[in-house]
């Protein structure tokens, strides 16, 4: 089977709802393709975080398809759904994305220690971890060495969203979903970030799954998609 | 193990609340087992104290009370047993030695002992340890006086120091026998029994300082004698024949028997203070849930981090759980060194009312089962904000609330 083939996110019919409540998300059709940078318009309110959630593999639908790299994740247990998500698919957040007892360091290098597969696949480069670490923040523009063993509240808020980014990358997942990753970013900030961010992605591949309610930023992506569009609940 | 190692660091980050928490269950902790050690090391000193003594005989009163006042020297005696009476038991067949006890004078805060060199020839504490001496000899003469090791080294006496009796015990209205000063001749080596905190002399000194100049110093009565008999066999034959004995009412006493029969009435309050002390380790326990609990809220944010990053929901609760075995087993040591500190500083005062030495030690097992139980059940406690992280971390999903 053809790895580029298979599309990185198809969504057929999905749909959620809470235990005895109405649904708050039903999605007709969505397909993301591998390597593909996707703006993803939601407000608050769209179905954006239920949707986030079921392909992060923390929710699961209750009716219709959600394959990410040709796997339903239907078929997983939640176990599995966890270790799935651990091994392909990073995230990036709003703001206050690391933990800040660990260093920069050890917060980048943290989803390899819940992922064999993206240990192997830093040890696949032909690198090490801290040197891999290390080279996707200088990539992100935190060339700085000592940064690596600060702690988070000593950066900035566009330094530590870096950080994430770096976190999000390391081990080469194939997806990364980033949920209003420059809410908190001033404006000069906010280019610069978002420059670094897709830079890396293309540099790696990366699907990207940009979910803002900040139109303005639309148009440095390959495709936008409202969701409001798509819900067929949420607009009402 | 990298949930091990974010618990540590998780609560390093939180150090001052999880610092009062450990406080809390170390206080608990202390509190349970400085009853335990107290309880065990009182039973050992009193056990101690006197050995190879097969019976102990006074004028008739409660047994519990007889082994008090005339071993311990706690309380007084309400009659005395004649002389006579006393020559006779000694004079018995089957009776290998007895030790008579002379007491109700004092010297400053210390008790005075009437007897004779059968004392130091038969006295015997601990595992049939006989008395020895740090300097000198027993005494001879009317005028000499043996002192116990805290005696000499609490009033800072040397041999030769003359000191005075007084009549009675304690510091205030007392009449001092300044007539008949005796002569310290020698100083026993320490026991850890309330024979460091006697003034031995003879019979005959305490009878020249109540009977007047030139009266006869043969003792007209005595508080209490020890008993050592040739067949220990006959102990029983024995005690019956002296508790039913004509034209005196006395009370014949095994001291084991006795220190038994002693226990059983202490052992209520021993049981009122675990469960009380067992309640303020539960209580602690609870601090430890309560500080578990409060700081989840705080926490669903690095709960969702982590499950970002993939962890698994068994992986967060593992996390609380160890975070709670972690401040349990903080809790348990720095109560155990608690206790070991606080017995240092209370083993001087126990020795001083009581003249009976805390080991300190002999508590290892229980402390180690305490542990052990302390560490479980803070794990177990644990398992209350795990369920509590592992349901949220289902409804919260990925979103992070802030």
């Amino acid at each position: 089977m053809n790895d580029a083939a298979i599309p990185a996110i198809r969504v057929e019919n999905l749909r959620f709802a809470w235990p005895g409540q109405s649904p708050v998300l039903d999605i007709a059709a969505l397909q993301v393709q591998r390597g593909e940078r996707l703006f993803l318009q939601g407000a608050s309110g769209s179905g954006k975080s239920t949707l986030l959630g079921l392909i992060g593999g923390v929710l699961e639908a209750s009716a219709g398809h959600l394959d990410i790299l040709g796997q339903p994740l239907q078929q997983l247990s939640r176990a599995q759904r966890d270790r799935f998500r651990a091994a392909h698919i990073g995230f990036v957040f709003q703001m206050f994305n690391l933990l800040p007892y660990l260093s920069v360091l050890d917060n980048v290098l943290l989803p390899l220690r819940f992922s064999p597969q993206r240990c192997a696949q830093v040890a696949n480069m032909g690198t090490t971890e801290p040197m891999q670490a290390q080279h996707l923040l200088a990539a992100l523009g935190l060339a700085d060495a000592s940064l690596l063993s600060r702690t988070p509240a000593q950066l900035s808020q566009g330094q530590q969203q870096r950080v994430a980014v770096a976190r999000a990358l390391i081990g080469r997942p194939p997806v990364l979903i980033a949920d209003e990753p420059t809410s908190a970013l001033d404006t000069d900030a906010r280019s610069a970030f978002l420059q670094l961010l897709l830079h890396e992605c293309s540099a790696a591949g990366t699907t990207l799954v940009f979910v803002s309610h900040d139109r303005s930023l639309a148009p440095l992506f390959d495709r936008v998609v409202s969701l409001a569009e798509i819900n067929r609940v949420a607009s009402s | 193990m990298i949930v091990l190692r974010l618990a540590l660091l998780s609560l390093w980050n939180r150090r001052g609340t999880v610092l009062l928490t450990v406080l809390g269950i170390a206080v608990s902790v202390a509190l349970l087992l400085g009853v335990n050690t107290v309880r065990s090391d009182l039973r050992t000193g009193f056990a101690n104290t006197i050995s190879d003594a097969d019976l102990i005989v006074g004028a008739r009163s409660g047994p519990v009370n007889l082994l008090l006042y005339s071993v311990f020297h706690l309380g007084d005696a309400t009659a005395d047993v004649s002389w006579q009476t006393y020559s006779k038991v000694a004079a018995h067949p089957q009776v290998a030695w007895t030790i008579p006890l002379a007491l109700g004078d004092s010297h400053r805060d210390f008790r005075v002992l009437g007897t004779t060199g059968e004392y130091f020839a038969h006295y015997k504490y601990g595992q049939q340890r006989p008395l020895a001496f740090a300097a000198g000899r027993a005494f001879d003469g009317v005028a000499e006086a043996v002192l116990g090791a805290e005696v000499a080294r609490a009033l800072g006496y040397q041999l030769g120091q003359a000191l005075v009796l007084s009549h009675g015990l304690g510091e205030g209205d007392i009449t001092l026998h300044e007539g008949h000063p005796v002569v310290v001749v020698g100083i026993l080596r320490r026991t850890g029994t309330p024979v460091d905190r006697t003034v031995h002399v003879s019979l005959q000194a305490i009878e020249a300082m109540h009977a007047g100049p030139g009266a006869s110093l043969e003792p007209e009565s005595i508080t209490a004698f020890v008993v050592g008999l040739r067949d220990r066999v006959a102990a029983f034959q024995i005690q019956r024949d002296i508790n039913a004995w004509r034209g005196e009412a006395l009370l014949a006493i095994m001291p084991g028997v006795t220190l038994q029969q002693l226990w059983q009435v202490v052992g209520l309050v021993e049981t009122a203070l675990y469960v009380v002390s067992g309640f303020v380790v539960f209580a602690g326990l609870l601090g430890l849930l309560t500080a578990l609990l409060t700081s989840l809220n705080e926490r669903r944010r690095e709960m969702a981090i982590l499950r970002s990053v993939g962890a698994r929901p068994a992986h967060i609760a593992v996390l609380l759980m160890s975070e709670a075995g972690l401040t349990g087993f903080g809790g348990v040591l720095l109560g155990i060194s608690l206790l070991h500190g606080g017995l240092r500083l209370a083993a001087p005062l126990l020795e001083q009312r009581f003249g009976i030495a805390l080991a300190g030690e002999g508590a290892g097992t229980v402390e180690l089962a305490l542990a052990v139980a302390v560490v479980l059940a803070s794990v177990l406690i644990g398992a209350v904000p795990a369920w509590r992280a592992y349901r949220n971390t289902l409804a919260d999903g990925l979103t992070l609330r802030v």
